[in-house]
């Protein structure tokens, strides 16, 4: 008997220990059935693709990494740079009127730029120049473009970025705005450089073209991307005319003097495409969907004083009806003022803007480059007739929006109107821009710039990073001042504000890193500290 | 067969078990068995069970044997005393067993006694040796309830017979002998007869005999006197009292250290159960609930995870837990493992303890039908109170009108109606000593307080156990099913699709009659019915109630099999092998249908549909070999086995989203515009399997002094391509029995003091240590990708937790007073951590193992037999805990980790930061002088004061959730058959934030707001800021968050019964019913104190994040009803 309970004993334990040795198959277990692994990635070169794609859908940010869509672009651009802009205003009096629009600067709002960007697109980037640096240098050369559009408008927005030592486990040390500025130029030349060699070596390939949401139907070709590039560095040269003259000067020529040329065709325009690539146009979802992106008075009152053709193309008539109204709306094109922290919601039957979810998310257009090049020979880079540059940007701009009547338009002397609000006579506003569309080659310079500006503000809409950019720099459109100021004395109400804060979290996750990002900001870390480009003179 | 314990094969068979001990024990052991059945039949199954023999020249052995075969009777009988080789030949037809009995015995040397269904033979000159009188008695405890089959012998004979169900007996003695009284777990008492009439005989309980066997870890049973470490039995009646469709809300206040907070989504919703402390910040730290030794799922297929919107924007979805689908009347009982120690058995999934459910089983001998029928009303309680004086402003739409005389319209309280829960259960059980059967059924029928709210749930259980070739083998099988259905679940907080938020904001005032009736209106343009509310504003956040219940549909289905076989052989009397398999299968499926028109940002034009299929299958396994041994003065007890725990999900959620529908208001998943702008998510077949050996052993000497080991090493699939690929968990603990060692006084009756140390661990999220290149990119809805944001993290470990106890336990003057004290401290270390990281970084997140968390506290439970008469018995119990949560350490990169929603938009978050405390609540406080501490104040445009808010990003410390230490404090009250138990429970100290007051205040509705208004100033610490003014400032949803602290807290009645049992007697009549309870049952009665304005026990979620927010959060409710009882 005794025997038979030692086999028994040793069958359990050998039966114990057999199964519990096979843990072979944890891996399997340990890996995601519904990944995507990179090497199913390979097929179709969807690897090299899939990055790019997300960055390009992370520029003009509609990119869901699991936490939904549209909203983050709200509060990343629609309830700041689209607002300070000048463009839009949120019928919605969030916080009981009293958010970013009276400058109570929202930081979960403000912050969400940086860190989406930083967080999710900027990693992609990393991503892409690993894979392609050495096997597909094409691919690099448009990483390193689209590197540059991504981090100039954070930028832009906060001033030092994180650049040059991207490419960390836990965050690098950032760069100042200048620093920034020099490598993005580097960047641009090493893109250029890149994609002009494969070029070269492969005259009939147009490889990336599946994989580019940006360029123009048609025109979704390296050459194009060599335009944009070109585009990109005037832009940027421009921004710091008064920054760094040398340096923009001497970029501003780069650009003129590359082969590839500009855009500047009707239809070189740069735009995410939302046609049959999943990508939605934020602005057009929170506008159409959610109904929240209504006509500003600024721009009531300049397209409106100009009777401008474009403005039915950009916004919908009121229809009216809400409240009491003082001034009747309906029919008219009627915005809302910022900043006067009005707790109604009465606003919601004004202007509405028409760009809708399937509306193309404009980056860069001809447009823009003509009033580039219309400074840029103001400033003496070129030797194009300003006038002329000015005149094209608008027959451009009409174009692209298919507007009539532009060379009536060229001729006209209206000038901006005054707001009148249709519930509260106090939020009533004289103009403050006085510049007419027609151009002037007797006027200052001052005003030739005021005029460029003013129309290539108008025709960057709804592009409101690159507007309030432009705006900052020349202080062009004269905006309205907001009639009530919640910034406890950072922001001044006359010059509004002049950045975003840096994200709040980082205080606390990366104290050194924050405290390298004051140090390169050169001021303090509130919305009123005036960025490197923004000198706060024109000439 | 039908034998219990024949001596005959006592005799025979060499390994029993009952072979050495002297006949008193055998019987007493085998009257113990028939007291557990001894409520059956009576001798009314004698007088009426007919049986027929026709045998000639058969053995008596043979004609027992076959009238055993025949009825439910078994023989006791000491071979060596009755002849049972003796020849006979009965013939009888239809008589009862007297007459069987009469035939084979009449003229023999050979008594006989039947209780129930045993018949004890016996010698006659035994019996009756002496001229014997015949003495009646009863037999009862200090209480007096009768002892149903205690041993009444006649001392030095066996002339004996057992006490019936009412305690009495009827024996025929001669004079001058002694006659022993014994019951198991009483002192036996001898008695002297010199001729009574009757007997009164009063036992006293003894400890030494109470050797209570508590089930531990993997289901191993130890003596509870031996254990190392501190545990808690719970019975199954403090489970059915008073009911909660969640049984285990049932324990709140029962334990101390154990923290029970209620989901706050009403019906079916889940429980968030904390065994001393959280400590886990990204892992779990809910007990792993074990069914009669097998684990059991408690996921919840979703939790709330914002304080705004829930999955993809669809509101804040309670998915139920595990623990609320079982029945509660199928729970004999629990035991809690509350420390590490205890639990440490089960490895990585022990580290927030262990609540072992014991499940009923039929009993040998036992036949018995019971009823019960619950019937419970729940009315909403701790509503928000409002203002009546302001009305509507018509601008802003909110009510921060003109002061007027409003109609009194009391929208909120009309909105919750009466809920009212059924529960009926019946139970069948039946059973001979081979062969037991245990059958329920219960169905849960439910209205919740809110219109539309329904749950249907249906338990059904089976269980046999039986044993084979003379209990060498034993089986159990087991099989539950459970079907559940919940309509209409409401959001468990937050502000989408949650009817609160517009309810409580509608102006005061207005009537919202109109908006309940005309919820919807007619559209020409559309041709179809849309929403129709005051206000077009934050139609996100605010919607019609009426259209959310009536027009936000969903329904939540869940269907749950759990079956699990137990086989055990007995291979010597020393050492049985076992082994045990389950499989518990979850189906849930749960649709939502929103209508066209419900709020844009959240649902396309054409309405939402999502579709929900979620299954999770957990198989278990275990050998065990399990070993029991003495030697002198050492006994050892053990085991050693190896388990598999496997557990895999697969789920579908399809999801509309934002991109609408093709044809409105149809919902059906080919109806769903899958584009980007839907929302997919697919988990396939998601698998986490655990391979474990381990070993426990147990060293007693001379039963006062126990060591316990207990090793154990786990496997876990989710270290897969790390360098750890497995882990060791060891425990060890010391206890000793000071009564059994050392004299003591006569008062005090058991002490004892333990410790004890272990290592236990916490088990991983999936996936994050594959370092496959993009194995964690997901394409999602529309073909887009999201590619894996996090690090992949090859360094991966478990959380980790070291924790050691003492404690002492005493027993004092009889038993009337028992003391139980813990003390307990656990670091748990290698917490994972999931830091965000800064810009310039590969990923935006990166894994990290790192922190040490401590948990200490104390447990104090204190037991009081007051007052104790034969007809009147008070029993008072106090517990008290508390927990003390302090981060030591976190990670030199991490100087805060933020965790839950990080506040944008809002004013609240989590963080922890070295020295602070899991728990805290962070947000927007005022600014105030470092200097005096005075808020600082700045004068606005009209010179007025206007406090300063800090804190923007909500990096203010303002609170934490958790309790200072908690008290319960419950009372038996019996008087003859009325029983009155009542249990007042109290959290202390701790804070909660309510984004509702704050919302409430900043639309004018609060009654705080008028009070303001009517003084024409709200007192700022001393400074007086104008109502409007101060409220722009500091009210709303991203407000001030130290304004809306409020102390958490409350005391409250949270338990009552009032119960009457039927006397025994009167229900013998009826020949019906063994016994019929009636009583009156109320839960959460009402509060002694409270501060906050809402109850601040019931929760958002029972994840890590969002506790101690109120964000528009169901009410609570008060149940009162009914129980009925009926055992047949």
């Amino acid at each position: 008997m005794k025997k038979n309970y030692k086999y028994i004993a040793a069958i359990f334990l050998g039966g114990l220990i057999g199964f519990s040795a096979c843990t072979d198959d944890f891996e399997s277990y340990n890996t995601n059935q519904a990944g995507f692994p990179d090497k199913s990635k390979e097929q179709e070169f969807n690897k090299y693709g899939i990055p790019l794609g997300v960055v390009q859908q992370g520029i003009y940010f509609n990119y869901d990494w699991g936490g939904g869509k549209n909203w983050p672009f709200q509060v990343m651009q629609n309830l700041s740079a689209d607002m300070f802009s000048g463009y839009v205003h949120d019928f919605n009096p969030f916080n009981e009127g009293r958010a970013n629009t009276t400058y109570n600067m929202q930081d979960g709002w403000n912050g969400s730029f940086w860190e989406n960007t930083y967080g999710y697109i900027m990693t992609e980037i990393q991503k892409s120049e690993d894979l392609t640096e050495k096997d597909y240098p094409s691919f690099y050369g448009i990483t390193q473009i689209l590197k540059v559009e991504l981090i100039h408008r954070v930028s832009d927005l906060y001033g030092p970025v994180v650049y040059t030592q991207f490419g960390s486990k836990t965050g690098s040390m950032p760069d100042t705005q200048a620093a920034a500025y020099k490598a993005f130029f580097e960047d641009l030349d090493n893109g250029i450089g890149l994609i002009r060699a494969y070029m070269e070596a492969h005259p009939d390939v147009e490889n990336f073209a599946k994989f580019d949401i940006l360029m123009p139907q048609g025109k979704r070709t390296y050459s194009e991307w060599i335009k944009f590039a070109n585009s990109l560095r005037l832009r940027l040269a421009v921004r710091i005319a008064m920054a760094d003259p040398q340096l923009a000067a001497a970029e501003a020529k780069k650009a003129f003097a590359d082969a590839g040329g500009l855009l500047e065709d009707d239809n070189d325009i740069v735009a995410v495409s939302t046609d049959g690539t999943g990508y939605n146009n934020p602005f057009g979802e929170i506008n159409k969907g959610w109904g929240e992106v209504f006509l500003n008075a600024n721009m009531e009152s300049y397209m409106g004083g100009y009777e401008d053709p474009r403005l039915p193309k950009y916004f919908d008539k009121a229809a009216g009806g809400e409240g009491t109204e003082i001034v009747p709306v309906k029919g008219t094109y009627k915005g809302i003022r910022q900043g006067t922290g009005f707790k109604h919601k009465n606003y919601s039957k004004h202007s509405k803007s028409t760009v809708a979810q399937t509306t193309d998310a404009v980056l860069m257009t001809a447009a823009e480059v003509w009033f580039l090049r219309a400074e840029a020979a103001l400033r003496g880079w070129s030797s194009e007739n300003p006038g002329s540059c000015y005149e094209n940007g608008i027959k451009a701009s009409f174009a692209q929006w298919g507007a009539k009547e532009v060379a009536t338009y060229l001729e006209s002397t209206k000038t901006p109107k005054d707001y009148l609000d249709a519930f509260d006579a106090s939020f009533n506003a004289k103009a403050v821009g006085t510049v007419t569309p027609a151009w002037d080659n007797a006027a200052t310079n001052e005003e030739k710039l005021e005029k460029i500006i003013t129309q290539k503000w108008i025709a960057c809409f709804p592009e409101g990073c690159e507007a309030w950019a432009e705006q900052r720099r020349t202080g062009y459109p004269k905006l309205f001042p907001v009639l009530v100021n919640d910034s406890q004395g950072t922001i001044d109400s006359k010059l509004g504000p002049r950045r975003l804060n840096f994200f709040v979290g980082i205080k606390t996750a990366n104290p050194d890193q924050y405290a390298a990002l004051v140090t390169a900001l050169g001021g303090a870390d509130n919305c009123g500290t005036r960025l490197w480009w923004d000198t706060g003179r024109n000439f | 067969m039908n034998k219990i314990v024949t001596l005959e094969i006592i005799g025979k068979k060499s390994f029993h078990l009952f072979r050495k001990i002297p006949l008193v024990m055998r019987l007493s052991v085998v009257f113990f068995f028939l007291s557990l059945g001894i409520a059956v039949a009576g001798n009314t199954y004698a007088q009426n069970a007919t049986l027929s023999l026709d045998m000639s020249n058969s053995t008596i052995a043979n004609v027992l044997e076959a009238v055993e075969n025949q009825t439910d009777f078994s023989f006791i009988y000491d071979a060596s005393i009755v002849n049972t080789s003796r020849k006979v030949s009965v013939k009888v037809d239809e008589k009862n067993i007297f007459d069987v009995l009469n035939k084979l015995f009449g003229d023999s040397d050979v008594a006989y006694t039947v209780v129930n269904t045993k018949i004890i033979l016996n010698k006659k000159e035994a019996i009756m040796q002496q001229a014997a009188k015949t003495v009646k008695g009863v037999v009862t405890d200090k209480s007096g309830e009768p002892i149903i089959g205690a041993n009444v012998l006649q001392k030095g004979t066996t002339n004996g017979t057992i006490t019936d169900v009412d305690g009495q007996f009827t024996l025929t003695v001669p004079d001058n002998s002694i006659i022993v009284i014994s019951y198991i777990g009483y002192n036996p008492q001898e008695i002297k007869y010199a001729g009574q009439a009757s007997l009164k005989v009063l036992l006293e309980e003894d400890s030494q005999n109470i050797e209570e066997v508590v089930v531990t870890a993997l289901g191993i049973k130890k003596k509870e006197s031996s254990l190392t470490y501190s545990t808690q039995q719970v019975g199954g009646d403090e489970l059915t009292r008073a009911k909660d469709p969640n049984m285990i809300n049932a324990l709140a206040g029962k334990t101390a250290g154990v923290q029970i907070n209620k989901s706050s989504s009403g019906l079916g919703g889940s429980a968030k159960v904390s065994i001393r402390g959280n400590r886990s910040v990204s892992g779990n730290n809910q007990p792993l609930y074990v069914i009669d030794g097998v684990p059991m799922l408690n996921s919840s297929n979703e939790q709330a995870v914002s304080a705004i919107g829930g999955t993809a924007d669809a509101g804040n979805r309670d998915g139920g837990d595990g623990i609320s689908n079982l029945n509660p009347d199928d729970i004999e009982s629990m035991s809690i493992l509350k420390g590490a120690s205890a639990a440490a058995l089960y490895g990585s999934q022990a580290a927030n303890g262990v609540i072992l459910i014991t499940t009923k089983k039929g009993k040998a001998g036992v036949q018995k039908v019971t009823f019960s029928s619950n019937l419970t009303v729940d009315h909403a309680m701790s509503l928000p109170e409002f203002q009546n004086e302001y009305g509507m402003d018509k601008e802003t739409k909110t009510s921060w009108g003109a002061k007027g005389n409003l109609a009194d319209y009391d929208n909120a309280g009309d909105f919750f109606q009466n809920g009212v829960t059924a529960i009926n259960s019946l139970s069948l059980t039946t059973g001979n000593e081979k062969m037991q059967t245990y059958f329920s059924y219960a169905n849960t029928s439910a209205k919740g307080i809110v219109e539309h709210n329904k749950m249907q749930k249906h338990n059904l259980n089976f269980r046999e156990t039986a044993s084979f070739f003379d209990d060498y083998l034993k089986l159990d099988a087991n099989v539950n099913l459970m079907s559940q259905s919940i309509k209409n679940r409401p959001a468990s907080g937050g502000y989408y699709m949650n009817p609160l938020v517009g309810l409580y904001r509608f102006p005061r005032g207005e009537n919202i009659g109109e908006y309940r009736t005309n919820f919807e209106t007619f559209n020409n343009d559309r041709n179809l019915m849309q929403q129709n509310w005051y206000t077009d504003a934050e139609r996100d956040m605010e919607q019609n109630p009426y259209w959310i219940t009536n027009r936000i549909q969903s329904n939540d289905k869940r269907s749950r099999a759990i079956a699990s076989l137990t086989a055990n052989v007995k291979v010597t009397d020393w050492l049985s092998l076992q082994a045990r398999g389950t499989v518990d299968y979850t189906h849930d499926t749960y649709n939502q249908k929103m209508y066209a028109t419900t709020a844009p940002a959240i649902a396309g034009s054409n309405g939402r549909y999502i579709d929900l299929n979620h299954t999770e299958t957990l198989y278990y396994g275990d050998v065990m070999a399990m070993f029991n041994k003495k030697w002198d003065d050492f006994a050892l007890t053990g085991a050693i086995g190896g388990s598999i725990n496997s557990t895999t999900v697969n789920s579908l959620r399809l999801d509309s989203k934002t991109a609408s529908l093709y044809y409105p208001n149809q919902f059906s998943v080919a109806n769903i515009m899958m584009s980007t702008a839907s929302y997919i998510d697919q988990q396939i077949d998601q698998k986490r399997v655990m391979q474990s050996i381990f070993a426990t052993a147990q060293l007693g000497w001379k039963e006062s002094l126990y060591l316990d080991l207990t090793a154990r090493n786990d496997w876990s699939s989710t270290l897969a391509y790390t360098k750890h690929s497995s882990f060791f968990y060891p425990s060890v603990g010391l206890s000793w029995i000071i009564n059994n060692s050392l004299t003591m006084p006569e008062w005090i009756n058991f002490g004892k003091l333990r410790g004890s140390w272990s290592k236990v661990g916490n088990d991983l999220p999936l996936f994050i240590s594959n370092p496959i290149a993009g194995s964690n990119d997901l394409i999602v809805a529309g073909g887009a990708i999201q590619t894996n944001s996090k690090a992949p993290f090859d360094e991966l470990k478990p959380e980790m937790s070291t924790s050691w106890e003492v404690g002492t336990e005493w027993k004092f003057f009889d038993y009337r007073l028992d003391f139980d004290f813990t003390y307990y401290k656990t670091n748990t270390k290698n917490q994972l951590f999931t830091l965000p990281s800064s810009a310039g970084a590969a990923y935006k997140y990166y894994y990290v193992n790192a922190g040490n968390i401590q948990n200490q506290g104390v447990e104090i439970s204190l037991g009081i037999t007051p007052v104790m008469t034969e007809d009147f018995r008070w029993k008072t119990s106090f517990n008290f805990s508390t927990n003390k949560n302090k981060v030591i350490e976190l990670h030199p990169d991490l100087k805060t980790f933020v965790y839950g929603d990080e506040g944008f938009s809002s004013s609240y978050s989590m963080r922890l930061v070295e020295g602070g405390a899991l728990g805290d609540i962070y947000g927007k406080a005022f600014e105030r002088d470092e200097a005096t501490g005075q808020i600082v104040f700045s004068k606005d445009d009209d010179g007025d004061l206007i406090p300063n808010v800090v804190g923007s990003g909500n990096t203010i410390k303002v609170g934490n959730s958790n309790p200072d230490f908690m008290l319960g404090w419950g009372n038996t009250l019996t008087y003859k058959g009325f029983s009155l138990y009542f249990l007042i429970d109290g959290r202390f100290g701790g804070d909660v934030l309510s984004q509702t007051q704050a919302d409430m205040d900043q639309k004018g509705v609060s009654v705080e707001s008028a009070a303001a208004r009517n003084a024409g100033f709200v007192d700022l610490e001393g400074t007086q800021v104008k109502p409007d003014k101060f409220y722009t400032a500091v009210s709303g949803r991203n407000g001030c968050t130290e304004y809306y602290m409020y102390s958490a807290t409350n005391i409250r009645l949270r338990e009552l019964s009032l119960g009457y049992t039927f006397p025994k007697r009167l229900l013998e009549k009826t020949k019906v019913f063994q016994d019929v309870q009636l009583s009156f049952v109320g839960r959460n009665l009402f509060f002694f104190h409270k501060s906050a304005p809402f109850d601040p026990d019931a929760v958002l979620s029972t994840g890590n994040d969002n506790q101690g927010i109120d964000v528009f959060g169901m009410p609570t409710t008060r149940s009162l009803g009914f129980n009925v009882k009926f055992t047949f």
